[in-house]
């Protein structure tokens, strides 16, 4: 981490120019609003970071650093916008320069240019909270838990524990997808291979049983358990040479022949009356003429031509209707054997249809023959279906079946003696044949159940792997989510406790017993506080404004302090504390100062009061501090830094410009007068809105101060302090010299409530008011040169013990023996 | 990295390293991941799981 040494800065912001020496000590920037301290503040952040804060994310719009962080004056030259920031590096001691500009703000200059400070300037630059500002204080105590939650995890960079909580929590998801594709996969290949077995629930008995069945028909030994790795087909021979043969149907094939054999009649009959009709058609050569002529005379008739002509015959008629009415008559004539016709193919028809049959149960039993029979087999059953065939082949036209009436009339399905001979042989040789096909079924079945079974073990082993990894993904994420809710818990619970101990301690006049309740609970972080004992609340219900403020400045620290540890070197605190009450700030100054005391503090205000109790407080000295008085566009702030307050009015009177000179002492009285009025508890007249004239202090403090120094000489007298009664003579000497010179300067000095007056005077007329102020002023400073500190009154109002400077180098006792 | 994070990813190491369950190089691969510059990836956390577990190859 760094600390602060120097700082140069060139048209940034609103700032033309100007150099701060830190020194790595706390500093404090004070001046009205609109004076330019948050220049400041951003110059830091932006040597730093790169970046300004206020130019940069929501609600900024159409302002942009390159565009609006230059001067006005140098709003198009972003190249003379820079800052130069000298450091010391915490851990090292080593030193360096940082210089960015804003034209190519992502880079910077470092000199020297060593890895490890480089190294240490882009760790600060990962640290934007070490500049707090009002706003970020609201984020941390009047915000919804929610967004509180957001604000204090991005402060404490907790990010990345949620999104390593998130990426483990998505890999269990990823994990358990996989182990429901491998738990699917097992319940559809135990379901395959059940369905195999056909058995509704995975019993190893009757799996064995299964298998050892159908082994045993093939002459396998027998599996005696069930186990993972068993191959059911160990031993089939997967490529057999020999024929299957079924003799269940191979006797189906022969009974259904020897039926179809033996159950002549619907045949017959078919047959009998194909025969009858055949028969009496007879020999009657009209009826056959017209049978065999109608459809050459049905054509004829629509091809009839206007010219009377035969189409058929080329003969001509008188007219195209006498010939038509001639075809008529013909075709009419042909009616009767037109019904006859239709009576043949429907006999025709019935009887092929059982020709049909013989031949398909012949074909059959042909087939078994060919394969176990004889040639001679063969040949009968051969010829015998040729036979049934060449027969259908005759039926399917009526020209061909009145040529075959000669063979139907001879008995045509007559069964040839030696087909029922051959048949019966052949059935014989058949039933003394050895079945194979329950063999061959058995092996078919083992060889599928052993896939499934090999499908099974490997869905069940992908299976038992998934699961093991999703029990793991699951491992892992449970205890990341212990470890990480338990960091977080303890983390809560510190910075809980730095909390309430940092507030207690500012506001240990009344809230000495605070208590701060920091809860986490799913993304939300809610915040509780004590107010009174009263029972605990959130921190907007019922505290002031003041002490919310101060609440989040605590918070701030709290959570700094565990974000960073040993690296917490420097914080830039922006007008933070503008409403706590002016006694809680002195002791939110001892906070820092001991609480933080390897810290750097750079703390603005807009307030006087509170950068005069930040000095007297001694957080700062007046050579730390810098204040800026007004500002206006074309030179930036004005600002005077209190180690040079009479060397400026010095430096002035010899430039003779006595306005310059007057306005610096107005000012600087204006700081001086009413913190010193505080340490000496001078009574000015209260006024309802603060408008005191510097004359209303000036008074006040002398008398005061006077009062002070002869109750000292009284209490010095009483305890026979010679030492202490020299001092104090010489302090009254001092006093009344200085009293004296201010009277013998009365005129001029008088005129200080009329600032224009000093302006006009001549160089020799206001020399003597500044030396009558600054002798007068010195009345009341400690001669250490390393206090310097005013001299108050310690002791609680109306028992007031001493008069003293901070480091006691002045110190009188004001009781008296 | 911040200090916390730091403190998280130490005793989440050791917890695993600790886990019988858990292979040593699991724990520390997973600790790997988990503090890459570019953030954990949850897609190659799972394949860690999953190679760990024997459930995929390397």
């Amino acid at each position: 981490m760094i600390q602060i040494l120097e700082l140069h800065i060139e048209e940034f912001r609103g700032i033309r120019k100007l150099d701060l020496n830190l020194d790595g000590n706390h500093f404090a920037i004070h001046g009205p609003n609109g004076s330019g301290k948050s220049g400041v503040v951003d110059a830091i952040g932006f040597a730093l970071t790169g970046t300004i804060a206020r130019l940069t994310g929501a609600g900024t719009g159409a302002v942009s650093m390159q565009r609006h962080g230059p001067h006005v004056h140098k709003r198009d030259d972003p190249a003379a916008a820079k800052v130069t920031l000298k450091f010391k590096d915490t851990t090292t001691g080593k030193t360096g320069t940082i210089t960015r500009a804003i034209k190519n703000a992502g880079n910077y200059i470092l000199e020297p240019n060593t890895p490890q400070l480089r190294s240490v300037i882009e760790s600060v630059a990962q640290h934007p909270e070490l500049t707090l500002s009002r706003r970020e204080i609201i984020k941390f105590i009047l915000t919804e838990p929610g967004k509180r939650a957001d604000e204090v995890q991005a402060l404490l960079q907790l990010d990345a524990l949620d999104s390593q909580r998130k990426a483990l929590r998505s890999a269990v998801t990823r994990v358990a997808k996989e182990k429901s594709t491998a738990n699917n996969a097992l319940e559809n290949a135990q379901s395959s291979f059940m369905r195999h077995f056909d058995i509704p629930e995975f019993v190893p008995a009757e799996i064995l049983s299964q298998v050892n069945e159908r082994r045993a028909l093939l002459g396998l030994s027998p599996f005696t358990e069930l186990s993972s790795g068993m191959n059911f087909k160990e031993g089939i021979d997967q490529n057999p040479q020999e024929v299957p043969f079924n003799k269940a149907s191979a006797s189906s094939d022969i009974d259904a022949l020897r039926s179809w054999l033996s159950n002549p009649g619907p045949r017959d009959e078919s047959l009998c009356k194909l025969q009858r009709i055949l028969n009496e058609l007879g020999d009657n050569v009209t009826v056959l003429d017209s049978l065999q002529h109608r459809s050459f005379v049905e054509s004829g008739l629509e091809l009839v031509a206007e010219d009377g002509r035969c189409p058929l015959c080329d003969t001509a008629w008188d007219t195209p209707e006498s010939l038509r009415e001639h075809l008529a008559e013909k075709i009419h004539l042909s009616d009767v054997a037109k019904q006859l016709e239709r009576n043949i193919t429907d006999a025709a028809a019935q009887l092929i249809q059982h020709l049909r049959t013989g031949q398909a149960v012949t074909k059959s039993v042909r087939n078994l023959a060919t394969t176990w029979g004889t040639p001679q087999m063969q040949t009968v059953f051969e010829a015998w279906h040729d036979d049934l065939k060449e027969l259908e082949n005759k039926l399917t036209t009526v020209s061909s079946i009145l040529a075959t009436r000669d063979q139907l009339n001879d008995n045509p399905l007559a069964v040839p003696a030696n087909l029922m001979t051959e048949l019966n042989q052949l059935a014989e040789s058949l039933a003394a044949r050895p079945d194979t096909s329950a063999k061959r079924a058995a092996r078919d079945w083992l060889i599928i159940a052993a896939e499934r079974w090999t499908q099974h073990r490997q869905a069940n082993a992908s299976c038992d792997k998934a699961v093991k990894a999703h029990k793991l993904a699951q491992t892992l994420y449970d205890t990341y989510c212990t470890i990480a809710d338990e960091a977080l818990t303890n983390l809560y619970n510190e910075v809980e406790k730095r909390f309430s101990h940092f507030y207690q301690r500012i506001n240990a006049d009344d809230e000495s017993a605070f208590k701060a309740e920091l809860e986490p609970s799913a993304g939300k972080l809610d915040l509780n506080v004590d107010f009174y004992g009263l029972g605990m609340f959130p921190p907007g219900a019922y505290h002031s404004e003041g002490h919310q403020d101060g609440m989040g400045v605590c918070l701030y620290l709290a959570l700094v302090e565990k974000l960073m540890g040993k690296d917490f070197r420097f914080a830039v605190l922006d007008d933070v504390v503008m409403s706590v009450d002016s006694n809680h700030r002195k002791e939110f100054c001892k906070l820092l100062k001991t609480e933080f005391p390897g810290v750097q503090f750079i703390i603005t205000t807009h307030d006087p009061v509170w950068a005069k109790q930040m000095q007297s407080s001694h957080l700062i000295t007046k050579q730390s501090q810098i204040r800026f008085h007004g500002w206006n566009v074309d030179t930036g702030p004005s600002c005077e830094r209190g180690i040079d307050f009479w060397d400026k009015i010095a430096s002035d009177l010899a430039n003779d410009d006595v306005e310059a000179a007057a306005h610096k002492l107005r000012r600087g009285l204006e700081a001086e007068l009413p913190e010193l009025a505080e340490e000496l508890r001078a009574r000015v007249a209260y006024k309802g809105d603060a408008r005191y004239d510097l004359g209303e202090f000036q008074s006040a403090i002398k008398g005061r101060h006077g009062d002070w120094l002869k109750k000292a000489a009284a209490a010095a007298d009483s305890w026979g302090n010679s030492d202490a009664q020299q001092k104090i003579k010489e302090l009254r000497k001092a006093h009344s010299n200085a009293m004296l010179m201010q009277e013998k300067e009365s005129w001029a000095v008088n005129a200080l409530v009329h600032y224009n007056e000093w302006a006009t005077m001549s160089k020799s007329d206001f020399r003597p008011v500044v030396e009558a102020w600054k002798q007068f002023l010195c009345l009341f400073r400690c001669g250490n040169e390393e206090c310097g500190s005013w001299i108050g009154v310690s002791g609680t109002p109306g028992h007031e013990d001493s008069l003293r400077c901070r480091c006691g180098a002045y110190n009188f006792n004001l009781l008296a023996k | 990295m911040s200090i916390i994070e730091d403190e998280v990813v130490k005793k989440y190491t050791e917890a695993l390293q600790q886990n019988e369950e858990v292979p040593t190089e699991l724990a520390r691969a997973v600790a790997e991941e988990l503090t890459t510059e570019k953030g954990p990836n949850s897609e190659r956390l799972a394949k860690l799981v999953a190679v760990a577990s024997g459930s995929e190859s390397a």
